[in-house]
Order: structure tokens, then C-alpha cells, then sequence
């Protein structure tokens, strides 16, 4: 399978050059891709478990989610 | 050697004696000469109003009286793209300047001119360059950063990927090139209906636009200012404020760059799937 594009301007000379990334750099794309993934889902597993932390505190409470804004407003 | 006699029309049956041959044929036609130094020996006496031709210069030269000078200039001086003619004692070359400098008049130099960078009017943004990026892995913008200017403003327009939460990010580029990918420390909002934001801490690079969506007809767009950029002892810092198409909102991102060194570039990319943008650079004026 082919390496993703890379595009380069030089703008001190406004030469523009789009090549095939080097194993090397596909490699460190890669690399960067999966760890944007791994923090993504770390994110969604955070807001997931603030949701619920936040409807378990409302049912406990005894309130809905608008009542509970008219009282912060 | 006989001058130049001017003009006179033959009638049959005049002869035509040496002197009438010489005065009004042999000095008034281009005489052809390999060379200055050729015309020299051939022309011991030249007359005022001779014309000759230079072969090594491709120079038609005419005899004031004193002196053989070139008619319309000598052999162009021209050799690259972009070069001007101009003028010192003789034809001179200027030779191109870089991207975005501008001819200026100054005396000190041999031509009278030179090329500069735009002041900039004393203030205000100058543009520096544009690309049209469609469908990369990367983007890299060599070179944008220069001791000119210390902030620099970023106009990203129809920005997509691949996916529709793709997040465009930013890394810094240096002298190499190299790209840091590393040392990233921020902040990213969406300032729509349901806030959301993310800590950008130690990473591989800084997001400018979370989920950016992934059609031309439903892209994001965004003002990104950057300073500190061309100062080794300073670390770069950067802000942006721009629409999340995916997420319907505004978005708010900043971030600063924990290495310190002289930065000459960016390098654009998602964090997933190809990117398409418009990017357009200014310099910020520094007075």
C-alpha cells in the first residue's frame, strides 16, 4: 500500500512540492495518528463518565437536568 | 579612412569612382567584426557616423567621432528568471529579491536600487504567502518565519478531513527542516450548546479546530495568530479562534510551545485523515 502525500512550500522561493511520505515519515504519522486516537477515547470515556455522574447526582436529588440550570442561573 | 558622405542616388551611365564607393558604400553599411579588437585593426581612422556589429557581444555600435558606442545597449546582462536590467556606469543585473520584498530606490547601491521588505506601511499585516492544500497527510510551510516580523497571523479557510472529528492540529517546523513533535501544553473548547473542552498536555502537536468535518460545502475556517515564533529564547505561543463545522459552534484553542529555538515554519495536519485547506500567512509589523 502507498504512503500518504506530503505537501511542501518553500515559501522563501515559493517552490511547492507534493511527494509520497518516506517509510520513515509514515511511520511517525502513524504513530501520531494512534495516539490522537488513544487520547480521543480517553476523552470520550471521561465525558461518558461525567454523564452519568451527573444524572446519578440529579435522580438523587430528585431533579431534572432544567430545574437543576434554573437553580445554577 | 573616407567619412561618410551621406546619400546620393547613381544615374545610369555615372561611374562609380573610389572615392564615391568608399564615402557613400564602404562607410555606411554595418561593417561585421569578431570583435572590438578586430574593427580596431581593420578601422585605423574611424569616421563619425560608422556602424558596426560586434560578434562576441552581439553589439551594433555606431562611431561618434570619438568613441564606438552601442546602439539600444549591449548584449543583455539578463541571465535568471526574474532579473532586471538596470543601469550603474554600464548595463547592470539586478538580480530578483524573495517572496514578498518590493523594489526600493537607494542610492548607496551600484544600480540605485535594491530589493527590500515591505515596510508594511509601518504597521499593520503584510502577506506572505498562500497555499492551497487538497487532499495531504501534511502540509509543511517552510520558511514563513523570519526575524522581520514576531507575530504572525494565520487565515485557514474550507479546512476539512477525512472524517467528521478529525481535529486539525499544528506542529512547528525548524532549520533541517525538522518538525518538533513533541511538547505541545494547551487548551481546546467548543463553545456550542454542549461545551466541551480538552487539555492539550505534552502533545505531539496543537489543535487548533476539533472535528473540522470532512465535505468542501461543510468545512471549517479559523484566524490562528502565532508570536514568538523566530526567537530561540522565547517559547512559542499561539491562539485561535474558529467554527467546528461538525460541531456546529464557535472554537477556541491556544497553546505554547514548551522548547524554545528559532522556528522557521509550520506543518498542518489532522489528527486521522487527509487534509484540504486554504492557508494564507501575514506578518504582523512590528512598529
Amino acid at each position: 500500500m502507498a504512503n500518504d502525500n506530503i505537501y511542501i512550500l518553500n515559501a522563501e522561493t515559493g517552490e511547492e512540492i507534493i511527494r509520497e511520505m518516506t517509510d520513515e515519515e509514515q511511520a511517525v504519522r502513524d504513530a501520531e495518528i494512534s495516539a490522537a486516537a488513544a487520547i480521543e477515547a480517553e476523552e470520550n470515556a471521561k465525558a461518558e463518565a461525567d454523564a452519568a455522574a451527573k444524572a446519578a447526582l440529579l435522580e438523587r436529588l430528585g431533579i431534572t437536568e432544567e430545574e437543576a440550570k434554573l437553580l445554577l442561573a | 579612412m573616407a567619412a561618410g558622405q551621406g546619400y546620393i542616388e547613381f544615374a545610369t551611365g555615372d561611374v562609380l569612382t573610389a572615392a564615391a564607393a568608399n564615402g557613400y558604400l564602404a562607410s555606411q553599411v554595418v561593417m561585421v567584426f569578431a570583435d572590438a579588437a578586430a574593427r580596431t585593426a581593420a578601422i585605423t581612422s574611424p569616421q563619425e557616423g560608422m556602424i558596426s556589429y560586434l560578434k562576441d557581444t552581439n553589439a551594433t555600435q555606431y562611431y561618434s567621432g570619438s568613441a564606438w558606442v552601442s546602439i539600444g545597449g549591449s548584449s543583455s546582462p539578463l541571465t535568471t528568471k526574474g532579473d532586471l536590467y538596470t543601469y550603474s556606469t554600464t548595463d547592470a543585473r539586478l538580480a530578483v529579491g524573495t517572496n514578498g520584498q518590493v523594489l526600493t530606490a537607494d542610492s548607496t547601491t551600484a544600480t540605485g536600487l535594491k530589493w527590500a521588505t515591505a515596510a508594511g506601511g509601518g504597521s499593520g499585516l503584510t502577506f506572505i504567502t498562500r497555499s492551497t492544500i487538497s487532499n495531504v497527510a501534511t502540509a509543511d510551510l517552510d520558511n514563513i518565519f523570519t526575524s522581520t516580523y514576531e507575530t504572525y497571523k494565520i487565515v485557514i479557510e474550507t479546512a476539512f478531513g477525512a472524517n467528521t472529528s478529525d481535529d486539525l492540529a499544528v506542529q512547528l517546523r525548524y532549520a533541517g527542516p525538522a518538525t518538533q513533535s513533541a511538547d505541545y501544553y494547551g487548551r481546546v473548547a467548543n463553545l456550542n450548546a454542549a461545551y466541551s473542552n480538552n487539555d492539550i498536555t505534552a502533545a505531539s502537536s496543537a489543535i487548533l479546530i476539533s472535528n473540522i468535518r470532512n465535505s468542501a460545502d461543510q468545512a471549517s475556517s479559523a484566524t490562528f495568530v502565532i508570536n514568538n515564533v523566530g526567537n530561540g529564547s522565547r517559547n512559542p505561543m499561539g491562539y485561535t479562534i474558529g467554527w467546528s463545522a461538525n460541531d456546529l459552534g464557535p472554537n477556541v484553542s491556544s497553546f505554547y510551545q514548551a522548547t524554545a529555538r528559532v522556528y522557521t515554519g509550520l506543518r498542518f495536519l489532522t489528527s486521522a485523515g487527509n487534509l484540504t485547506a486554504n492557508i494564507s500567512v501575514y506578518g504582523l509589523a512590528k512598529s
